[in-house]
């Protein structure tokens, strides 16, 4: 069992290789020349060599390849010219805001999600069940961005309930529950797609739970329909749930980059989206880079979750 | 129709008199249940035989109320648990009698044991949620039911996963489970259906020491009178929602007096036509006909369509089920137009 | 075959999202279409101060204007041809790839099939939204950015459902039957198998393209796809926020709710088309097809004749 979790581990080695290839690959994409357009366009081309060559642009592929990658097994992540300091100062703590907001909206979808998939499952051909049904089915095809405008319209502008952006109070920062208030909307709008997604998922697969032999030989014993619920039921809906939040976790990193934008929230997919509109190839580069690291780690939890949460999946790797 | 009559009322748990089911489909109300009489003594081996769709399994899930409540169009007469009846009773009312004094075997053992627990802890798990034994003590209970059933390392399954044992031992683990809180009668629906041959004569054999050593009624629904010879005490024949005939395995299996029954016996390959060297062989027998559809009955005994003794009038009338006299004066009876007519003579 | 397919379609229509998700695809097309004559206004000219941010429901402006003057509607309608270009013409291109590759990875397997899915597994590796935003970014703006944006993004996950069908089509019988036959594998691949697996990609991609929507929408929300003075909902959007917090709500919202209708009723084909070819629905119109033809026979249901 160890050596597989070993192998599952090392195996997104090369994984993170590829990733690192490909955003490489993705910046020698863009057309122009970078030191021009910095110098601008009434530079000396002596200017120009001269930067690329601090740059280390003049440097055959490969070797900018080799590089950069040291350079990112330092933990330097390049300047931004366009920003002027070191990208990683600039990233790194934007990078936090982004899983707090992130980590939050996961928070919110599954739990909420599952919930209300239980729920609906439950009381089946309910009105709850036909109305939030309904709700998650349109909830599902919203965009992120849309989301975020109408909550921020609803409870921010008009009913006031909560701050229109930022992360903490302009003026006056209060600590964490002034951090709480400022999360809802952005959280919440992040959420709703995959809270939609989940709320179906779960209810079609407690369905399904409901209607297997197990379950009815349990029942036949006369235990409680709560204690089947609880033990029996939610245990074996769990594989597929897990799942599908797994994938969600790719949704909501994605979205969470539009409730930034609409939020003001100091993320890393806002500074991304400044970035691309200034041109700063840079930081782009390094923050897909990071969010990318972070998906695949991700992704490998979410693989190992699985399998502990499965014991014949367990037993086949065994007996390999 | 009542035979609990002429027996000792302390002795009878379960009680079924003129039960009648019907449950609401797509296509409209079937009967599914119809006129329904039988009764299991304690320590008691009955047996219910019949084809798929006969009515056995609606049988059970009728004694135990276990059909969804929306499906139910209605339930007539009777069903007596230790002389209280139970079609009124509340579902809370009702989960005490499951498991404690009627538990099933499941029929197909893969399937009903939760694939993601170990098998000792389900079975844990009822005997605390059922008694008021502690976790160690049910622990206790469930390791020696284990070794009961045969099994030789009752702590090694234990602690196993569903699908990390053989389909005998899983069934044994069933059988423990439905005797985890010591019930009066045990139910088991086809429990031998999915074994090998070697491993259904064991599990046979297990439940006749589970009868004689615990005292533990059982019964048994199978298609097979193979089975019902080989263990039962008592027998029911169903017939498309009927009881066709009913007695003691010896008299019917000597005796059969319904059409149907004898069929069923002659279905039952014999030694010499398995062994018998030579060209010719007779035909295995064969019942023509399929069941009737239970939303179109016929209007005469439901089963003259394939009956090879069938007369007009069979077509015509609907038999009741009645004692046939015999010399033992044994309570066997039939339902059968042909029967009446020689009773009343 | 033919038999197979008429099936497919009465399910399919007897599933009353899905016709409705048909329809609303209908119409937008016929709007995309037809939009110079549907259209009341010019969708890009911009009109004086008086006429700017008026509320929906105004006389003349059913949907109201942004803060350009610009009639609503007649963008929404204008912004059918973007919306329904930049999800169908990718997912389509995306399919066809896809295709090649998943039959190729599935049916050969070996070194070529496991290349094929570990260059897909890298592409995995970034989440599908910021794939598109860093592509989108780095070819620059417009719509055919996007579109080859989108198909980059989608193929890995259409090449990995081909692939999994095609591995499983594989293992059956019919395949062996065909190398028996000598049959070449270019022909097996594509004549036997590819029927087969065609039905739920096309289901699958269906789906996909509701999603392509919403998510060429965010990019255009953020400045990359389609550049102003072209209508597109997206942009649309954006625009509209700039004036939400002064009070007209209208201008970012119903661009919005285009995206949405559109994105749903793709959704609702997609769930239609999957259902539709699941055997089990499919069993259950024949057997609904068997009772209505027996009662007009006049033959009792389930009876069959007596044997003699």
């Amino acid at each position: 069992m160890l050596r597989y979790i070993l192998k599952r581990i090392l195996s997104t080695i090369p994984v993170l290789f590829g990733v690192t290839i490909i955003v490489f690959l993705l910046i020698q994409m863009i057309p122009g020349d970078p030191a021009k357009s910095i110098l601008g366009s009434d530079a000396t081309p002596g200017a120009v060599k001269a930067l690329r060559d601090e740059m280390g642009l003049n440097e055959p592929l490969l070797t900018q390849y080799g590089l950069w990658m040291m350079d990112l097994l330092k933990g330097d992540l390049g300047y931004s010219y366009t920003l002027h300091k070191p990208i990683i100062d600039e990233l790194l703590p934007r990078f936090v805001n982004s899983l707090i907001l992130t980590v939050a909206s996961l928070l919110i979808c599954i739990t909420l999600g599952v919930m209300l998939g239980l729920v609906s499952a439950l009381k089946k051909d309910s009105t709850l069940d036909k109305v939030s049904m309904g709700a998650a089915l349109i909830g599902a095809s919203m965009p992120v961005f849309w989301i975020a405008l109408m909550l921020m319209w609803l409870f921010a502008i008009k009913l006031q309930m909560f701050p229109v952006s930022g992360m903490y109070n302009m003026r006056n920062p209060g600590g964490f529950t002034d951090l709480l208030h400022h999360l809802v909307l952005p959280a919440f709008a992040t959420a709703t797609v995959s809270l939609a997604v989940i709320a179906r998922l779960t209810r079609s697969t407690v369905l399904d739970v409901l209607q297997k032999d197990y379950v009815k030989y349990f029942h036949s014993f006369g235990l409680s329909n709560t204690k089947i619920n609880l033990v029996h039921v939610m245990r074996n809906s769990l594989p597929p749930i897990i799942n599908i939040s797994g994938l969600q976790v790719g949704y909501i990193m994605g979205g969470a980059l539009f409730s930034e934008v609409v939020f003001n929230w100091p993320g890393i997919g806002q500074q991304l989206y400044t970035a691309v509109t200034s041109n700063d190839y840079p930081t782009v580069q390094a923050g897909i880079l990071l969010i990318s690291l972070t998906f695949v780690l991700v992704n490998l939890v979410v693989d190992l979750l699985n399998v502990w949460l499965s014991p014949k999946l367990q037993d086949s790797i065994k007996a390999e | 129709m009542k035979f609990a009559a002429s027996l000792k009322e302390e002795n009878v748990l379960l009680n079924i008199e003129n039960l009648s089911t019907k449950i609401k489909t797509a296509d409209g109300t079937l009967t599914v249940l119809e006129d329904v009489n039988f009764t299991v003594e304690k320590g008691e081996i009955m047996a219910i035989v019949g084809e798929s769709g006969s009515g056995k399994s609606m049988t059970i899930n009728s004694i135990l109320k276990l059909l969804p409540k929306n499906l139910i169009e209605e339930y007539k007469g009777s069903i007596e648990v230790a002389g209280k009846d139970v079609i009124a009773l509340n579902e809370n009312k009702m989960r005490e009698i499951r498991g404690r004094r009627i538990s099933l075997v499941a029929q197909n053992a893969m399937t009903s044991l939760d694939p993601s627990y170990r098998v000792g802890k389900q079975i844990v798990e009822i005997i605390v949620e059922k008694t008021n034994k502690t976790k160690s003590q049910a622990k206790e209970k469930a390791l020696s039911l284990l070794g009961q059933m045969g099994i030789d390392d009752p702590e090694r399954i234990f602690q196993s996963y569903p699908h990390q044992l053989s389909g005998g031992l899983r069934q044994r683990v069933v059988i423990a489970m439905s005797l985890a809180c010591d019930p009066d009668l045990i139910i088991a629906d086809e429990p031998t259906s999915a074994l090998d041959p070697t491993v259904q004569l064991q599990v046979l054999d297990l439940f006749t020491k589970i009868n004689r050593e615990f005292g533990t009624a059982i019964l048994i629904i199978t298609h097979d009178f193979g089975v019902v010879a080989r263990i039962a005490h008592k027998v029911a024949v169903m017939y498309a929602g009927q009881i066709v005939e009913y007695g003691e395995v010896g008299d019917i299996i000597d005796y059969p007096e319904h059409p149907y029954t004898q069929s069923l016996l002659k279905c039952i390959p014999d030694m010499d036509w398995i062994f018998k060297e030579g060209v010719h062989k007779k035909p295995l027998f064969q019942i023509k006909g399929e069941l009737p559809n239970l939303l179109e009955l016929p209007q005469g005994c439901r089963f003259s369509s394939r009956c090879h003794l069938a007369k007009e009038e069979c077509h015509v009338t609907k038999p009741l089920l009645l004692k046939k006299q015999h010399r033992y004066k044994s309570n066997h009876s039939v339902r059968c137009v042909l029967n009446e007519r020689s009773h009343e003579r | 075959m033919a038999e197979k397919w008429k099936l497919s379609c009465k399910a399919f229509l007897s599933d009353k999202m899905a016709a409705i998700g048909a329809a609303i695809i209908l119409l937008a097309v016929f709007l995309a279409i037809f939009a110079n004559f549907v259209a009341p206004y010019d969708p890009n000219t911009v009109a004086e101060g008086s006429t700017r941010l008026l509320p929906p429901g105004t006389d003349g402006h059913i949907f109201g204007t942004d803060q350009q003057g610009r009639d609503i509607l007649s963008r929404i309608i204008f912004g059918t041809q973007t919306s329904l270009i930049s999800a169908v013409v990718p997912v389509i291109i995306a399919a066809v790839v896809s295709i090649a590759l998943g039959i190729i990875a599935g049916y050969y397997q070996g070194f070529i099939g496991s290349l094929i899915m570990r260059l897909m597994d890298i592409f995995f590796a970034f989440p599908a939204v910021l794939l598109a935003i860093a592509i989108a970014a780095i070819l620059g703006p417009g719509l055919l950015n996007v579109i080859i944006a989108m198909i980059i993004v989608r193929i890995p996950y259409m090449t990995r459902v081909v692939y999994t069908d095609v591995l499983q089509e594989s293992q059956k019988e019919y395949v062996e039957a065909a190398k028996a036959f000598g049959i070449g594998d270019l022909e097996t691949m594509f004549k036997q198998i590819l029927p087969n697996v065609l039905p739920s990609l096309i289901a699958y991609a269906t789906t996909l393209a509701g999603v392509t929507i919403v998510t060429v929408a965010g990019l255009s929300f953020i400045g990359l796809g389609v550049q102003p003075p072209t209508a597109d909902w997206g942009r649309m959007a954006s625009d509209g926020s700039k004036v939400l917090m002064q009070g007209y709500p209208h201008v970012t919202f119903i661009p919005g709710i285009a995206i949405l209708i559109l994105s749903f009723a793709f959704s609702m084909i997609g769930d239609g088309l999957r259902n539709a070819l699941d055997p089990y629905e499919q069993s259950k119109m024949k057997a609904k097809k068997k009772v209505k033809a027996e009662k007009t026979a006049g033959v009792g249901v389930g009876q069959t004749a007596k044997e003699g």
